[in-house]
């Protein structure tokens, strides 16, 4: 069990990355950004969970809580993410009204 | 007064925040309202530093304990760049009074919302919160490279957003593996649990964060997005950025690295041969492409890459001498690039030169323009009486005194290599002209801050000995973690 | 492309086999923190009077986090008001038939009634601000879909409405920091002089978290409904 969320975060995140550096589309490159974003979501919550925890609202029948810093963290980090994405967007409209693509290699007026 | 550090990250948000209810007044009565409150800031960062002396101040926010809520720590160190950041943003304020055509509201938000995440950034004392402020100054920053809305600027804003979001999520990362293995995210207490961490961990966490934060402020592999996004980004912007902004964030992995992981880390695994050699890069690679440039913008951003060079070559030398003169780089060419920039960014708005042959004989149409430009470049090569010498001269001593030979022989070529570019637009600028072409005068919005520039600079020469006190007492700081955990877990 | 393919499979390969490594001396991930940080757990109700303790970390004990996140939004809403094109960009250009619209119209209070509920009680059940707001703002987004874009900004709430909302609620977000600062003695501090704690458990507790939780509503609302108005730009 263990194992395979390891690696699904760790996969993902590899994923996400090359991803991010060989694809063109601009699109393509936000999509890419939010699969690594999901990889450490689901580090945060792999991080204070237990098995037999419920969910952190304290109950005077309940006695094992899940931890809930991580999940204030991941919180946290989805607002920044959806943010970030948003801008991303924002670039590829503005881009494609210049350029009318969404190549990045095409879009090289900036060398050297 | 420990009221006083909440109040310098609170104000600016909240000035962002009512700046959409003053749009309509903004253009004169506005402005002193954002003038004021910059002039207050300053002087109340000047009271901090003078007041705190020799100790720390901790203040909890919301009163919690240390082991559950957030603090802000403010030391020597944090205390004296956030002294350098209030004075160079008032400057900045006014430059961007002159410089900015359209929509001042948004401008202005972003320019407060820069302001309140870069101090953020220097007082925080918790890692998830160093992250948040990180992300409001980067998110701040791409939009403000693109702010012209120009294809060039759309462009270098998209290419920094893509490398600069990755950047922020290799550090979220190593802050997370740091809470998965302490369980905490307090800087000092974390200091303190360090030992605990198995070595590749340690290793791997650093990787990260200086992966992370190198992306950030452009060291060398990492460094092609900064010449694109200082370049195009308006001219205020590019001298914050390029002054200020890189600076804090090497700040931020100083911090890091510094309390958790101490000095003997570094030494131990010999890592500091890594920062030379990325330095000596970056160094290279910055002076190099600058001589082919033929964008005065452009030119001078590739040489923000290889000072950033210099003052990463002085940290990594880990001598007293090496240190402080890297600190004192810092200071230097952050004053002596704002102003190129503001020089830059005043023949843009006057008389939209960006090209260096354009700035023939500018000489005989504005001398205090092209007076001020020569002493800027002087400094920036390091000619004797100029601050740029002192600080150049202290690395390479401290580089040579810990026995490395061949960066103090690369400082040296760079000095060199700027030599020339800088010469270049010098003769340029000095050469005759063919027929007495009209002189042009200048905005004091602009001329304000160009002088008080060269005023810095000199102030920076002047006041070297008490300076250079300062910083001998921040070195002496960073290189023993203990006072900084002591003081924040005896708060 | 930046760098060349085979030095990103380099520096991948050297990340995976990095991480792998890291991963396998981190701490098992059921791993219990109890001596370390279930510190929230167990003092967090006497703490702050609260039951939902991700509340009570996102508004008391880390608040300043949640203020520098919702200076997050802030910022993008503001920059992608600015770059938005100005001029209206062809849609899909299908108009939804009579029942999606009755239907859209007759549910659209509901999700009203939701989203309030979810910020007035996020501090005694899951929700809070930021949950609450994004339902709120769904309701922006659900009309504009169904109804044409533009339609939202006639006959819900204009362009300059929505960017009050959204001061607004970052500012009340200082202001009751700021009001800490004069009756607690530190900024984000939980007063109970305006509000009284009240029992816990009830709807009236937990001093300042319930505020704290409409400003942020408030905010994260307006907020994306000015990122999603703007990306499909309707002026």
């Amino acid at each position: 069990m263990e194992l395979i969320i390891n690696s699904t975060i760790i996969i993902l995140f590899i994923l996400g990355l090359y991803g991010l550096l060989t694809q063109r589309n601009i699109i393509k490159l936000a999509i890419c950004f939010n699969i690594m974003e999901a990889s450490i979501l689901i580090f945060f919550l792999t991080v204070g969970y237990k098995p037999e925890g419920s969910y952190p609202i304290i109950r005077p029948e309940v006695d094992s809580y899940v931890q809930p810093l991580p999940q204030a963290l991941a919180l946290t980090a989805i607002v920044i993410g959806a943010s970030t994405t948003a801008l991303m967007l924002a670039f590829a409209i503005k881009l494609y009204k210049r350029y009318h693509t969404l190549d990045i290699d095409k879009l090289r007026r900036l060398r050297g | 007064m420990n009221h006083i550090l909440i109040w310098l990250i609170v104000s600016p948000i909240f000035l962002a925040a009512v700046t959409h209810f003053i749009k309509k007044y903004l253009v004169n009565f506005g402005f002193l309202i954002f003038l004021s409150v910059s002039i207050v800031n300053t002087c109340l960062s000047l009271l901090v530093f003078l007041e705190s002396g020799s100790d720390i101040l901790v203040y909890r926010v919301g009163n919690w304990s240390i082991y559950k809520g957030i603090i802000l720590v403010a030391d020597k160190m944090s205390l004296f760049f956030l002294l350098f950041m209030q004075i160079i943003f008032f400057f900045s304020l006014l430059f961007s009074k002159g410089y900015v055509k359209n929509d001042h509201g948004t401008f202005f938000s972003l320019f407060y919302l820069l302001q309140a995440g870069l101090t953020g950034m220097l007082l925080t004392g918790d890692l998830f919160n160093l992250y948040v402020f990180l992300e409001i100054v980067s998110i701040v920053a791409y939009a403000l490279v693109a702010y012209d809305k120009t294809d060039h600027g759309l462009e270098a804003g998209f290419k920094y957003l893509v490398l600069g979001s990755v950047a922020s999520l290799i550090i979220l990362w190593g802050i997370g593996i740091i809470y998965a293995t302490t369980g905490n995210l307090n800087l000092a207490i974390v200091a303190g649990l360090m030992q605990n961490l198995t070595p590749l961990i340690k290793g791997g966490v650093f990787i990260f964060f200086f992966i992370g934060f190198g992306i950030k402020f452009a060291l060398f592999p990492f460094h092609p997005w900064l010449a694109d996004a200082h370049a195009s980004a308006p001219s205020p912007i590019s001298a914050l950025l390029s002054g200020v902004m890189i600076k804090i964030q090497l700040y931020s992995l100083i911090r890091i690295v510094t309390v958790l992981y101490g000095i003997d880390y570094i030494h131990d695994l010999k890592l500091n041969i890594v920062f030379m050699s990325l330095g000596v890069g970056s160094v290279l690679i910055g002076h190099l492409m600058a001589l082919k440039q033929t964008n005065l913008k452009r030119m001078l951003a590739y040489s923000s890459i290889a000072h950033i060079g210099y003052i990463v070559i002085g940290l990594g030398s880990i001598s007293p001498q090496g240190v402080v003169g890297a600190f004192y780089h810092m200071l230097n060419h952050g004053v002596l690039k704002i102003g190129l920039f503001y020089f830059a960014g005043t023949l843009i708005y006057h008389l939209n030169l960006k090209q260096i042959k354009d700035l023939k004989s500018l000489f005989w149409r504005n001398p205090f323009l092209s007076i001020m430009f020569c002493i800027f470049a002087l400094g920036m090569i390091g000619i004797p009486p100029l601050n740029g010498f002192f600080s150049k001269w202290l690395i390479i001593m401290g580089v040579a005194d810990a026995g490395y030979v061949i960066p103090a022989v690369i400082i040296a070529i760079g000095s060199f290599l700027s030599l020339i570019y800088y010469l270049r637009v010098v003769v340029i600028m000095f050469e005759p002209a063919r027929k007495l072409e009209e002189r042009f005068r200048i905005d004091p919005f602009f001329a304000i801050p160009i002088g008080a520039m060269v005023v810095c600079s000199i102030l920076l020469v002047v006041f070297g000995s008490q300076i250079h006190l300062i910083l001998h007492e921040i070195m002496l700081f960073i290189r023993d973690n203990s006072t900084y955990i002591q003081a924040v877990l005896y708060s | 492309m930046l760098y060349s393919r085979t030095v990103i499979i380099i520096m991948l390969s050297g990340l995976f086999l990095l991480a792998l490594l890291t991963f396998a001396e981190l701490p098992p991930i059921f791993y219990d923190f109890a001596d370390k940080t279930s510190v929230y757990i167990q003092e967090g109700v006497v703490d702050t009077g609260v039951t939902n303790q991700v509340t009570a970390i996102l508004f008391d004990y880390r608040g300043f986090d949640t203020l520098g996140e919702a200076t997050v939004i802030f910022a993008a809403a503001l920059i992608i008001s600015y770059f938005a094109p100005r001029k209206k960009a062809p849609m899909l250009g299908v108009r939804l038939g009579v029942l999606v619209r009755y239907g859209v119209a007759s549910i659209l209070p509901f999700i009203l009634i939701f989203g309030m509920y979810i910020i007035f009680f996020g501090h005694i059940s899951p929700g809070g601000g930021f949950t609450g707001g994004v339902v709120l703002a769904s309701i922006v987004i659900i009309f504009d879909i169904t109804f044409g874009f533009g339609q939202g900004r006639v006959h819900l709430l204009s362009r300059d409405t929505k960017k009050s909302i959204e001061s607004i609620g970052l500012v009340m977000f200082i202001l009751i920091g700021i009001w800490g600062v004069f009756f607690e003695g530190a900024f984000l501090a939980n007063s109970s002089t305006l509000v009284e704690k009240g029992t816990l458990g009830e709807f009236v507790s937990g001093g300042m978290i319930p505020i704290l939780n409409i400003a942020s509503g408030l905010k994260v609302g307006a907020g994306l409904a000015i990122i999603f108005n703007n990306l499909v730009k309707e002026n």
